[in-house]
């Protein structure tokens, strides 16, 4: 497990992502457990810088594509083309063939690539003109959006937020960590691109299989059931945690014990995960979401409500 | 001397009684109920009974003959008697096996010396009744002790502590014969054997409210009166000092209400929640059911830097916790881990007497 503690020496030590952990955390504990992450902010909140590290950090190959209303499928994962030369269509590869995908701003793109991205991201394959290809692993898409954009969208149905392992709210840093990066922001792009990888991509993969074997109490299993339940009954959710999310959860917690360097999951991993794991799988009542209550504070209330497994 | 003291018990005992709050954590035995102290007090009503059971109390000359007194009155079984009489009589050596070395060490090096500090009387004493409290003394080993103890004291010159004597008395509570248990219908029978050629205590009972009801007549009153307190306080003061002064007072108000007994060997799963009572009630840091185990050691880390003291005991309890956590959700049989969260245990216990 040193390689969690390398990336966090080189970029939070290292002051490269100032008040990032808990994003880096989660973001390496959805590639352990071989998800995909919404990150949702503002623009210039260091979403790129994030995805861009942790990708050169674990020797992995890192592609980024900027979504746009008139970008087609076949922009993202490939099309054929005829080779004047050799009389022979050739494939070229779209930027989906990568091993971290970051889709900034997923909900510019017109549903249908929306779709066709979130198919090749839940199937691990795309398949181009009937000939279907494998993604390499690790394969991990990290989708952006921004909260408060409202024209020329196109908002992601729940049942494709759904794929999604976690989402992650990123926001502003504090006064403090916004001077230091002031401080800081000359050499911060040089230094990312200097960053030398603390893993090789072999050993990443074989840290993931490893991740899948953390033991997992019954009674953490029943933790979980009793959150994602209590969600559907919270008065103000008209749509609370489907199944998917208790498996989010627990495959979340399990990679979260991991990181922390534990071959058990316990009841505090699943408080870490629940926030990330469940908030983009929350619909609420419109009267309480008018009253500003959010999925993040519901999620809150229910961790207070659902005792953790006793003795 | 007497007087007071009695006074002093049934004070003491009286808010015992009412003051019982149903705070039970799962995997302790609530032996000490307020049910045996209000049958203690029920019994202290008795002129002749209270001047037994004190004269008890005191482990001073003329126990012996008062234990006998109270089972000739069924105030005590025979089996009860026999075991205090047993217990007075013993030695330190004696007690080897039955309490811990460690305590039995420092009393006799106490004892030994020709002129010992008073401090380290005074915390032997806590760790007395801490362990007492805690349920690491059975009844006839604290009773055995505190003769010892007493014994030494006397010949040192010193007075026996009020605090002693009130151990004794609540470990008393829990040996009262069966005959008298409320459980078995003691609230029909009158005590047994009891006052004879006295004026039976019941109507004075009856004419007079009971020291537990007088304060429930009061509480209103007195929590109407912290209440004002508190909110004069906070007007005055920062809310952080009001809650630290809280947090101090839901210490105090919590400790020694409510012994326990524990049996030895016990795995770390049940010596967590065990300690989780103790921590409970030094600190005044409930453990909420949805706080994790590792959240309910932070929070009472958090109490212990805010009091300023129970160091050790947040440190015996962070241990204690960690064995809890391996053994509980790793699913291991760790290799003495019993032993070690036992000894943790009894050194958070002996931490709770020297604060």
């Amino acid at each position: 497990m040193s390689f969690v503690k390398d990336i966090r020496r080189v970029l939070v030590d290292g002051r490269i992502l100032i008040e990032k952990e808990w994003e880096i955390n989660t973001i390496v504990a959805c590639l352990l457990a071989r998800g995909h992450v919404l990150i949702e902010g503002v623009p210039g909140v260091a979403k790129t810088y994030t995805a861009k590290s942790i990708a050169r950090l674990l020797d992995l190959d890192f592609r980024r594509v900027q979504m746009t209303p008139d970008l087609l499928p076949s922009d993202i994962v490939g099309y054929y083309v005829f080779d004047q030369k050799t009389g022979e269509f050739r494939l070229r590869r779209g930027p989906i063939f990568t091993n971290i995908l970051l889709a900034d701003e997923i909900n510019r793109a017109s549903p249908r690539t929306q779709s066709a991205l979130l198919e090749a991201m839940q199937e691990r394959q795309v398949t181009i003109e009937g000939q279907t290809f494998k993604l390499e692993e690790p394969f991990m898409a990290l989708a952006t959006q921004n909260p408060i954009e409202m024209e020329g969208v196109f908002p992601l149905p729940e049942a494709q937020l759904d794929r999604f392992l976690a989402k992650i709210v990123t926001g502003y840093v504090s006064h403090k960590g916004f001077v230091e990066m002031l401080r800081r922001a000359h050499e911060i792009e040089a230094a990312i691109e200097e960053l030398k990888p603390v893993i090789p991509r072999s050993a990443l993969l074989e840290e993931m299989a490893r991740s899948t074997g953390v033991r997992v109490d019954d009674s953490i299993l029943d933790y979980i059931a009793s959150i994602v339940e209590e969600t559907r009954r919270h008065p103000a959710v008209r749509l609370g945690g489907s199944p998917r999310s208790g498996i989010a959860i627990l495959k979340l917690a399990k990679a979260w014990a991991y990181l922390d360097g534990r071959s058990y999951a316990i009841p505090d991993d699943v408080k870490a995960v629940a926030k990330p794991a469940l908030v983009h799988r929350i619909i609420l009542k419109p009267e309480y979401e008018l009253q500003g209550v959010t999925p993040e504070r519901v999620v809150d209330d229910v961790l207070t409500k659902v005792p953790v497994p006793r003795p | 001397m007497r007087a007071p003291l009695a006074l002093l018990a049934l004070l003491v005992l009286a808010v015992s009684a009412a003051a019982e709050t149903p705070r039970h954590t799962p995997g302790f035995p609530n032996v000490e109920t307020s049910e045996h102290l209000a049958e203690l007090l029920r019994l202290l009503q008795d002129p002749v009974v209270a001047e037994l059971l004190l004269r008890l109390a005191s482990v001073g000359p003329g126990s012996e003959e008062a234990v006998e007194e109270l089972v000739e009155k069924g105030v005590l079984g025979p089996e009860q008697g026999a075991g205090i009489l047993r217990a007075l009589n013993s030695s330190i050596d004696d007690l080897a096996g039955r309490a811990d070395p460690a305590l039995l060490e420092e009393l006799r090096g106490l004892l030994g010396s020709e002129k010992p500090d008073p401090e380290r009387l005074r915390g032997l004493l806590s760790t007395l009744l801490a362990m007492r409290e805690s349920g690491l003394l059975d009844p006839y080993t604290f009773i055995a002790l505190a003769g010892i103890l007493s014994g030494a004291l006397r010949k040192l010159g010193f007075e026996v502590p009020a605090e002693l004597s009130h151990g004794v008395l609540s470990s008393l509570s829990g040996l009262l014969s069966p005959s008298t248990s409320p459980s078995r219908g003691a609230e029909e029978r009158p005590v047994a054997g009891v006052g004879a050629g006295f004026p039976r205590s019941p109507e004075l009972g009856a004419s007079l409210p009971s020291v537990p009801t007088l304060l429930e007549t009061l509480y209103p009153a007195l929590l109407s009166i912290l209440a004002c307190s508190l909110l004069t306080l906070s007007l005055v003061y920062r809310r952080k000092r009001i809650s630290g002064l809280l947090l101090r007072l839901r210490a105090s108000l919590g400790r020694g209400l409510e012994p326990r007994t524990l049996t030895a060997g016990d795995d770390p799963v049940s010596v967590y929640w065990r300690s989780v009572g103790l921590v409970e009630r030094a600190l005044g840091v409930r453990k909420l059911d949805h706080a994790t185990h590792r959240e309910y050691l932070s929070s009472a880390t958090r109490a212990s830097a805010e009091l300023g003291k129970y160091r050790r005991t947040v440190e015996c309890f962070s241990e204690i916790t960690r064995l809890y956590e391996v053994v509980r959700f790793a699913g291991e049989s760790l290799e003495g881990a019993a032993v070690r969260a036992g000894e943790k245990f009894r050194e958070m216990v002996e931490s709770l007497g020297r604060p």
